[in-house]
């Protein structure tokens, strides 16, 4: 395992070398993934692999890619989407016909391949449905990996992502490929993927969303990859981008981190989901 | 026709019809001669040897007939004699019988039978005599006559008899010598023949030998020396015969069996070539390099059927132009036909616009015949294998990629396969990754968590009996503390208005005081029963059907003297037509009165109003003050329990400080809600939304006010939670320039939502010809589109003398840089807002900003056209 010095130096060598910055993500995690790329690249130890990546673009490469996780599911944190579904949801198309709002805005952040902005989309499509009229929502997908985006564009996925979907909103909303599954149009033009990084200081909301006003951000699973400084700054973003009254989602393991927010307050508790003051009292 | 070429079946009959032929002949040359032999015998037997037999019977007969005669002389009786004549008469008969025998067999002269014959004939009439002289008795002269005659005629017969028997005997033995010589030329034929055979046998046995063993020796060789390895070693035999077509048949064997080693050499050679890389690409390569070498191909390519089983998209290719890179469908195109065909086909006849083009640096051509080899698994084509040939294909070709075919298929499938796996694995590990950082943190958490739950459990456990304690202590103390405190005031009462006048004025003030003090302590009780009733779920709800304005005037008939008292005016302003209301009067009562009173209690000059007005289902009633008004920072408690902005004003006004914790309580339990709006020094707002019906408990609603909504025209109130829908607009024309269609929708829902007039422009260039038909009032317009930019756009704008002025606002996602910017600074922008970077009510603000005022408009909002919606 690379030590507190020796992780420094690998840090410090990335940003002069090769341009990546390595420092704003959590110890613990960077440590596990050097400790994977020194396994996978057979470098016998630390010294040896940082006197790689020095001269390796390649390595440095890979190493950027693998701090870079794009996993995901569907529907993948039972209990919160239970709480959208019967709560959350429900409540803010309620809102949105009480106080005459044209659509409900949402965000899925840092949403890999667009899993939670699909399954946030079925959610309301399933609430709406038999209303009449076309659902009016906005999910804005993004991702800092264009890959994952193009992915999430095709609305093509493994069955192995598809695990938590239940078999009525698989067969209403996917098609069988062979081994895959894909998404049928009608929901693929409900969002909008767009590349956004979460760590940029200048923007809020993603731009492809103008000017934020989020009923709902999804930013699940990503903050616990991040030093504690700059998870609040990202939250601190987030938080500007939703509308007073909005919600905010993150991952069950990243409740925590949200509590100490002073302008979220949880929905109940141990959900990871957060409610931003209402001004109004 | 040389006797080499003749079948061998002919041969062999030949042969041995020859033999056959031979030994026939042999045949027929012994019977020839043994019927000779036969002859002779027969000759022998029928000539010499009768006739020898009949002389000797001829002799027998004579002597018997003289033996006769004599006893004749001896006879006594004439019986007897007549006995013995009889018998002499018989062998007299036999005698001539033999003699004709010799007669017709004799082969010597005439005359000696024919003197024989007389010599008989001489005979018989002289034994007559003989006889007859004997009848007479004449022994005498008969016996002389008869000595006589035997010596005679007896001795005649005898003689003659032996000439012939003489004569037949020589005759046999010189058939005997003939048969001799007869025998030993037919020994020397035999032999002669029997030799003749032998030789022609042998003859014959060595030529068929010759004829077969040659052959059979050339074609053992052959194959012994291929066995070796001379695999080149052919038979050189040619003939007509069955060894001719069995030499041709084995050389043609041969060749086939090189062929197929050669195949399967080029097969191995191929299985080798496939099983050097596991990596798709470098296997792919490695493939089709040893696939155009073996092939005769010069180019080549493999697709893939990618994720979606849509297209089979382009992987790997070997000297193929840029064409070949295109992705296409099953069954599209002759590729695509070929492979879904799922045989290994050649395509000869390729059109001009084939993609399947070798790039070379001399240009480009278009191959004679393309091969196309489905790679199936289960049933479906799971890549493709494409060649092409400028020579075409030939069948070897052919053949041996058909041999390679289930290897290929197996092996690319397990490539494709352990790809395949490699990209789960590292999937895997990023889940891996990722569920263990979760973890960490989830058990950091549920540590955290159950220390928090022990400590939750015990201040809970504490909290639900210090509850219980206050409700109880509630409860009864109220009721202790009501029963002696309505004494005190009912007494203090009675003893105020029976000492009016007996007792100094200053004490029977004192009795005012504690009139009042009495009171308000009841007040404050009463409170606490309350809240405590709300708290513990027992207030209970009863809903009729109200008029709002008469609950308003019941109420402020009760705070007006409190008001006069204090010199305020308190003004209600209550427009007609106001909905029926279906809630608790007697809750609604309360609130309005709390609120009230807070009005008036925290007002010291000025007015305080109460107005109401419907909107859509439900009720606003707002209080309003010219009062001390509520600092920010207290805002948010001011409908906590016990709390009052702040400690100093509760000494100087009075009053518990469970008001507005009890009417907010109330008004959320009728399915409403109060909310605040205050400046300190310029009073205060409350606003009461109430919904027109109640909701039943199963969220129904209640049949006095079924889906009643508000009048059209009905009064709006005044501020309060009606800032949201503000219009801002009012069908001023703005032209949003923006190429994105999501983010038009969302600019023209916004916009359109203040009550703007939305014109879009997709490109630069529609802006210029929109604004140039019709002037905007204003612009928003994105820096990043195709062909005519935001820049060019806003250059051009300027330079016309028209729209020189005309207010444009940059909305853009691209990160400016200081040169664009000075670009834009230099151009009169209103502003420049970086997509994401703006809220929306801070967009909204940007864009009203920009606007120039509107000629005759006044500063304050416009609320005929707000009515006018």
């Amino acid at each position: 395992m690379p030590g507190a010095s020796q992780l420094d130096a690998i840090i410090s060598l990335m940003a002069q070398a090769h341009g990546r910055d390595l420092s704003c993500f959590d110890q613990a995690f960077l440590r596990k993934t050097l400790r994977h790329r020194l396994a996978s690249s057979g470098s016998p130890n630390a010294e040896a692999y940082a006197q790689r990546l020095a001269v390796d673009p390649q390595e440095a490469e890979a190493l950027w890619r693998a701090l870079g996780i794009t996993y995901s599911e569907f529907f993948r944190e039972t209990l919160t989407f239970a709480l959208l579904e019967q709560l959350v949801l429900p409540g803010l198309l309620q809102e949105m016909a009480e106080l005459g709002r044209p659509e409900l805005r949402l965000w899925s952040a840092a949403g890999a391949a667009g899993q939670e902005a699909y399954s946030l989309a079925i959610l309301l499509e399933e609430l709406t449905a038999g209303r009449g009229q076309e659902a009016a929502f906005r999910i804005f997908a993004t991702d800092i990996c264009p890959d994952s985006l193009a992915q999430g564009q095709e609305g093509l996925y493994e069955a192995q992502a598809l695990q938590n979907v239940r078999l009525r909103h698989l067969n209403g909303w996917f098609t069988r490929q062979g081994e895959a599954y894909r998404v049928v149009p009608r929901l693929r033009e409900r969002v909008a993927f767009s590349v956004h990084d979460l760590l940029d200081q200048r923007l809020a909301s993603p731009a492809a969303s103008i000017y934020g006003d989020f009923d709902l951000v999804m930013c699940s699973n990503l903050l616990f990859y991040y030093r504690a400084d700059i998870r609040g700054l990202i939250l601190d973003r987030v938080g500007r981008s939703l509308r007073a009254g909005g919600y905010l989602v993150t991952g069950q393991a990243e409740r925590a981190m949200v509590e100490q927010d002073q302008g979220l307050r949880a929905l109940a508790p141990v959900t990871a989901v957060f409610r931003k003051a209402d001004q109004q009292g | 026709m040389r006797l080499k070429d003749l079948n061998i079946g002919l041969q062999l009959r030949l042969g041995l019809g020859l033999i056959l032929v031979l030994v026939a002949l042999l045949g027929a040359l012994a019977w020839q001669q043994a019927d000779a032999l036969w002859q002779e015998t027969r000759r022998l037997h029928e000539h010499p040897f009768t006739v020898t037999r009949a002389v000797g019977d001829i002799k027998a007969s004579v002597l018997a007939m003289q033996k006769g005669m004599r006893e004749l002389f001896l006879a006594e009786t004439d019986e007897e004699r007549r006995g013995i004549i009889q018998e002499i008469e018989a062998q007299a008969t036999e005698a001539d019988r033999q003699l004709s025998v010799v007669y017709a067999q004799y082969l010597g002269p005439r005359a000696d039978v024919e003197a024989t014959a007389r010599a008989l004939a001489q005979w018989k009439p002289l034994r007559e005599e003989v006889i007859g002289l004997l009848r007479e008795g004449r022994h005498g002269e008969a016996a002389s006559r008869f000595k006589q005659v035997r010596a005679g005629v007896g001795q005649e017969i005898l003689e003659r008899v032996q000439v012939v028997a003489e004569f037949a005997r020589q005759r046999a033995e010189r058939f005997y010598h003939d048969a001799l010589r007869h025998k030993e030329g037919l020994f020397n034929r035999l032999g002669l023949v029997l030799a003749g055979i032998i030789l022609l046998t042998l003859a014959i046995s060595y030529l068929l030998l010759q004829g077969i063993r040659g052959p059979l020796r050339d074609l053992t060789g052959v194959a012994t020396a291929y066995g070796q390895g001379d695999l080149a070693a052919r038979s050189g035999h040619a003939s007509a015969n069955e060894f001719g077509e069995l030499a041709l048949a084995f050389n043609r064997l041969l060749d086939t069996v090189q062929a197929q080693s050669r195949r399967q050499e080029n097969a191995v050679r191929l299985a080798q070539a496939m099983l050097g890389q596991e990596d798709l690409r470098a296997f792919c390569r490695d493939l089709l390099q040893a696939l155009l070498e073996r092939t005769g191909s010069q180019a080549g390519a493999v697709y893939l059927l990618g994720a979606g089983q849509e297209a089979f998209e382009h992987l790997e290719s070997i000297g193929l132009g840029a064409g070949a890179r295109a992705s296409f469908a099953p069954g599209e195109g002759q590729l695509g036909q070929a492979i879904l065909s799922g045989q290994v086909q050649v395509i000869a006849g390729i059109p001009e616009d084939t993609p399947f083009v070798f790039a070379t640096a001399a240009g480009d051509f278009r191959p004679r015949a393309l091969m196309t080899i489905p790679i199936m698994a289960g049933g479906q084509a799971l890549a493709a294998v494409c060649l092409a040939s400028l020579k075409g294909y030939g069948p070897e070709a052919l053949e041996l990629v058909g041999d390679v075919l289930v290897a290929m298929s197996g092996r690319l499938g397990g490539v494709l396969a352990f790809q395949r796996i490699s990209e789960l694995a590292a999937k895997l590990e990023e889940q891996n990754r990722e569920l263990e950082t979760q973890q960490r943190e989830l058990s950091a958490q549920a540590a955290e968590l159950s220390e928090q739950n022990i400590e939750l459990e015990m201040q809970k456990r504490q909290l639900d009996q210090a509850n219980r304690l206050k409700s109880s202590f509630l409860a009864n103390m109220s009721h202790e503390l009501r029963t002696p405190l309505n004494s005190v005031i009912a007494l203090s009462g009675v003893l105020e208005r029976r000492l009016a006048g007996a007792i100094p004025a200053e004490e029977h003030g004192y009795l005012g005081v504690i009139e009042r003090n009495g009171k308000s302590l009841l007040e404050l009780i009463n409170n606490l029963l309350d809240l405590s009733r709300i708290e513990a779920g027992r207030e209970q709800i009863r809903p009729s059907t109200f008029a709002l304005p008469e609950l308003v005037g019941e109420v402020t008939g009760l705070i007006e003297p409190q008001a006069a008292e204090k010199g305020l005016e308190l003004r209600a302003s209550l427009p007609t037509g106001l909905p029926p209301l279906y809630s608790d009067p007697e809750k609604c009562r309360h609130i309005l009165l709390n609120l009230l009173a807070n009005a008036v209690k925290f007002t010291d000059a000025g007015h305080v109003e109460i107005s109401a007005a419907c909107q859509d289902h439900s009720m606003r009633v707002v209080v309003s003050d010219t009062g001390i008004g509520i600092a920010a920072e207290h805002l948010p408690y001011i409908f906590d329990e016990f709390r009052q902005a702040d400690g100093s004003a509760s000494r100087r006004h009075g009053g518990t400080g469970l008001g507005l914790a009890i009417a907010k309580k109330y008004a959320n339990l009728l399915g409403g809600r109060i909310a605040v709006k205050s400046q300190p020094g310029q009073g205060s707002t409350f606003t009461l939304t109430l919904p027109l019906s109640l909701p039943g408990p199963n969220g129904g609603q209640a049949p006095a006010a079924p889906g009643r909504g508000c009048p059209p025209g009905g009064q709006m109130g005044r501020g309060g939670l009606a800032a949201g829908t503000s219009q801002q607009g009012l069908g001023r024309r703005i032209l949003v320039v923006e190429d994105s269609e999501p983010a038009i929708v969302q600019l023209t829902d916004i916009l359109a939502g203040q009550g703007y007039q939305v014109a879009v422009a997709r490109d630069g260039r529609q802006a210029l010809e929109q604004v140039a038909s019709q002037k905007p009032e204003a612009m928003v317009l994105d820096l990043m589109m195709p062909e005519v930019d935001g820049f060019q756009v806003l250059g051009a704008i300027r330079s016309a003398p028209g729209t020189a002025n005309l207010p444009v606002l940059i909305l853009t996602a691209k990160h400016v840089t200081g040169e664009e910017l000075s670009f834009l600074q230099g151009n009169n922008v209103h502003q420049l807002i970086q997509k994401g970077d703006v809220s929306k009510n801070q967009l909204l603000a940007a864009i009203a900003g920009m606007l120039p005022p509107r000629p005759g408009a006044g500063d304050g909002p416009d609320l005929g056209g707000m009515l006018d919606r």
